[in-house]
């Protein structure tokens, strides 16, 4: 059936006189993704930047001439980045792409000439990254094309992604010391789940507590250095913020000892099941000589269903423990 | 060897050519009426030298292999010259045809009177070719009818994925488009109607399609339409000629883009005056303006502005030869639209992560006032068409060529919702049909369905800062094939290649987006 449909299909376009032929898709398997451009699969048009740019020239246009956005490290799962510069005035189109990642490249029209800057024309979008970028470095590439569909020199942007666990930008900017140990909880269905996390000492993290710090520690004292701190509550109360992960950070080494691990269902929110992981991240030397996280085995995988949720009224399950010496 | 002769069809035929009601065939409900007549045998070559004058009509009539004037020429014919005949010894002819004579005569006690049969209702049309929708004949008695629609489809837009509301990107189904459940029960001046629908087109969902009640003054003719027919409910909108073709009938899936983008639904709320005289068919008709669709049914059904539309058809039907009808219209209408107002808003405060850091940096947080509401208004709305078909039957089967074509001003309600409050122009819609259908016997079926439709003729898009206009017409190639048990089944595939300017391409050029789809689909009647 689908070699007739095909068949079918190829008859008919040549009947009604179809020329090229694009797909409306989402492209949620892509690393960015643009709302209001097109996405067309295939490599990025246009001609590879040359490198050591000083002596390459202006560019053959039509091109990007600049971009301008506010950061240059990207989150995992970033929503929400404005995108904005320039083309050269006879480009009718900006393209974009990570050079790197993806299938293909997203196409967004270009705007009104910006008398400041040479009738140069403006473009702009706003885009969202994917949940699964890889940590790291990443050139993302620009191009535009014109009237005649020609491409020019293409505009290479660097950016990092960052690691989904909270490593201080250590994956971006290795100068920076990632914490000495971070223990992360992670799910993969929209319900309120905490960590909960009991110290050698006694002291229950999760929920109101966000410190391993000892009741009646002082803000500064319990915010940081060996206290491990909750980083943020994932959708609290249902209040569903798509992030689906809590982390202990301990920014230096922790207090010896053993350290019980729970998953508490505070609330289903109507979805039946969650699975979970449960991972510890130890900063250990790295090859160049600076110090990275590094993921150990997971502590934990496992299963609540909705009928586990407890409100907060019980611990949660129990996960096992881990050591500190 | 035997002949079928179909007396009482051929009659109904004989008579329906002399009227002005278009059919393609005899109601069904007469075929099984047919008398089943053992041919003469071969007369012999000597014997039919020396027979008398009269002969040759008597012998003419069983070489005709036409029904309708076999049956008239025998019967005059044979009697005048069985009379003077006083040879002891029959002729093995003319015993033939006394020996068909009393076949008939022992037969027709059983039969009830000709304009008993034709006053029976002939059962409903379950395909486009079974007559036009504008000389319907309304029936006595009570009627329960139905069918159920369930198909597969497949289009080139699904995706395994969730849009941004959360609902479903997935087309490729398995789905019962519609399930219908009918009622009828009509009297000598009076009728009513009552239709449900099922389908699991936007999850499953059960609504009312049809409940209207109507006041009759039939015509004379029983298989003719009424002279003049009050009704008022729920019930079909007279507008053109696809929208009137009823789903169980229509061969194709579908109606077409535009018929689809100026009413959304089959059917409306309001009151009708319909009726044939003669050739002309007419229609007056006020309307809600909120037809009632199959995917979303409790949408419709309130109307938020008090004025209604008005809606008119003047048309025709003919049968100028046995083998050839022809029928058209023109339609109008004129209604108001409705542009919703805003209510009022609180304060509100919004943070945008501008630089993605996860904290609240200067700059990246807005106040948002609040806002008085704003004031709902209405616009107008028109639409005109103009549709014509023609019915042959050829030596294959019967054919169907009809077509279409509209234009309108704001009337998109169904896929381009027009509102020129919010977009300060008025928008002009074109649209256009053309389709043939055409049996190849009584139980296959094969057609081809091109329809246009552009939304907007004044659109435009902007590149680098120079507005364009641009060509917004969605042209669609629908062939189709299918398999039909008369009367009962019919399983059709149909393809629908979609031409448009809905995507962009690597020059910021609207092109064609890839958005093919094709369904099989089971009709069976109920």
């Amino acid at each position: 059936m689908s070699r007739l449909a095909a068949s079918l299909a190829s008859a008919l376009a040549v009947a009604s006189c179809g020329g090229e032929q694009v797909s409306r898709t989402a492209a949620l398997e892509e690393p960015i993704r643009i709302a209001s451009g097109q996405f067309i699969a295939g490599a990025l048009p246009g001609l590879p930047s040359p490198s050591g740019s000083e002596d390459a020239g202006p560019g053959v246009t039509p091109l990007v001439s600049d971009v301008q956005v506010l950061t240059n490290t990207i989150a995992p799962g970033m929503a929400g980045l404005d995108f904005g510069g320039h083309a050269s005035p006879n480009a009718q189109t900006v393209e974009v792409r990570f050079a790197d990642l993806g299938t293909g490249y997203w196409v967004v029209p270009v705007g009104v000439p910006d008398p400041s800057a040479n009738d140069a024309l403006t473009w702009q979008f706003t885009a969202d990254f994917g949940h699964d970028l890889a940590p790291g470095p990443h050139e993302l590439l620009f191009a535009a094309v014109d009237a005649n569909g020609a491409s020019g020199t293409q505009l290479g942007v660097s950016f990092c992604v960052d690691t989904p666990v909270p490593d201080n930008f250590n994956a971006c900017s290795p100068k920076i010391a990632p914490p000495a140990a971070v223990l992360s909880l992670t799910w993969n269905t929209a319900v309120d789940l905490d960590l909960i996390v009991r110290t050698p000492s006694g002291v229950t993290v999760g929920g109101k507590n966000v410190t391993t710090a000892a009741p009646g520690s002082s803000v500064k004292a319990a915010s940081g250095g060996s206290n491990g701190v909750l980083d943020h509550d994932s959708n609290r109360n249902c209040a569903i913020d798509g992030i689906q992960r809590e982390d202990i950070v301990w920014q230096t080494t922790p207090a010896a000892g053993a350290y019980g691990v729970w998953a508490d269902l505070f609330g289903a929110c109507g979805r039946p099941a969650v699975n979970f992981i449960a991972t510890l991240w130890i900063a250990e030397p790295g090859p160049d000589g600076g110090r990275r996280l590094v993921e150990q085995p997971p502590l934990a995988v496992g299963e609540l269903v909705a009928s586990q949720a407890n409100g907060g009224t019980a611990p949660g399950l129990y996960l096992g423990s881990f050591n500190f010496q | 060897m035997s002949r079928r002769i179909p007396l009482v069809a051929s009659l109904a035929l004989a008579t329906a050519t002399q009227s002005s009601v278009v059919r393609a065939e005899p109601p069904p409900a007469v075929q099984p009426d047919d008398v089943e007549i053992p041919a003469p045998p071969p007369a012999p070559e000597s014997t039919a030298a020396p027979t008398s004058p009269a002969t040759p009509a008597t012998t003419a009539a069983p070489a005709s292999t036409s029904a309708s004037t076999a049956v008239p020429a025998l019967a005059p014919a044979s009697a005048p010259a069985l009379a003077p005949t006083p040879a002891p010894t029959p002729d093995p002819e003319l015993a033939a045809l006394r020996a068909r004579l009393d076949a008939l005569e022992a037969k027709s006690p059983s039969e009830p009177a000709h304009p008993l049969v034709r006053s029976d209702p002939p059962g409903p049309p379950t395909t486009s070719f079974d007559g036009s929708p504008w000389s319907r004949v309304w029936g006595r008695g009570l009627q329960i009818g139905g069918y159920v629609q369930a198909q597969y489809q497949h289009s080139q837009l699904s995706e395994n994925q969730l849009d941004a509301n959360g609902s479903p990107l997935n087309q490729n189904r398995l789905l019962v488009r519609r399930a219908r459940l009918r009622v009828d029960r009509g009297w000598d001046y009076a009728a009513a109607t009552v239709e449900v629908d099922g389908n699991n087109n936007n999850g499953v969902a059960f609504g009312l399609r049809r409940a209207e009640g109507s006041l009759l003054l039939r015509s004379s003719d029983p298989l003719a339409p009424p002279l003049l027919a009050f009704s008022a409910g729920l019930s079909d909108i007279p507008f053109g000629y696809e929208l009137m073709d009823p789903n169980r009938s229509r061969v194709f899936l579908e109606r077409t883009t535009s018929s689809r983008a100026f009413f959304p639904g089959d059917n409306d709320f309001g009151a009708r005056l319909t009726g044939a005289v003669g050739y002309f068919r007419y229609a007056v008709a006020v309307l809600d303006g909120t037809p009632v669709p199959d995917s979303e049914p409790a949408s419709a059904g309130f109307d938020a502005t008090s004025e209604k539309d008005i809606m008119a058809r003047l048309g025709a039907e003919a049968q100028p030869r046995d083998d050839l009808g022809v029928g058209g219209g023109v339609s109008f209408v004129r209604g108001t639209g409705f542009h919703a107002g805003t209510p009022a808003t609180k304060d509100s405060f919004q943070w945008r992560d501008l630089n993605g850091n996860g904290a609240v940096d200067a700059g990246e947080t807005v106040a948002l006032p609040g806002s008085a509401s704003t004031p709902s208004s209405t616009f107008s709305r028109w639409a005109l068409g103009v549709d014509i078909q023609i019915r042959a039957k050829t030596p294959i089967g019967r054919s169907l060529l009809y077509g279409e074509a509209y234009v309108g001003s704001n009337y998109d309600r169904g896929l381009f919702v027009a509102d020129p409050v919010a977009t300060g122009i008025d928008l002009r819609e074109v649209g256009w049909y053309v389709a043939f259908l055409q049996e190849i016997t009584p139980y296959a079926v094969i057609g081809l369905r091109v329809d246009a439709y552009n939304p907007n003729g004044d659109s435009t898009t902007q590149r680098a800062g120079t507005v364009f206009p641009v060509d917004q017409t969605i042209t669609t190639w629908s062939p189709m094939v299918g398999l039909v048990l008369p009367n009962r089944a019919r399983f059709v595939f149909q393809y629908d290649h979609v031409a448009d300017h809905e995507g962009l391409d690597a020059r910021g050029v609207p092109t064609d987006l890839r958005n093919d789809q094709w369904a099989l689909r089971l009709q069976v009647e109920l």
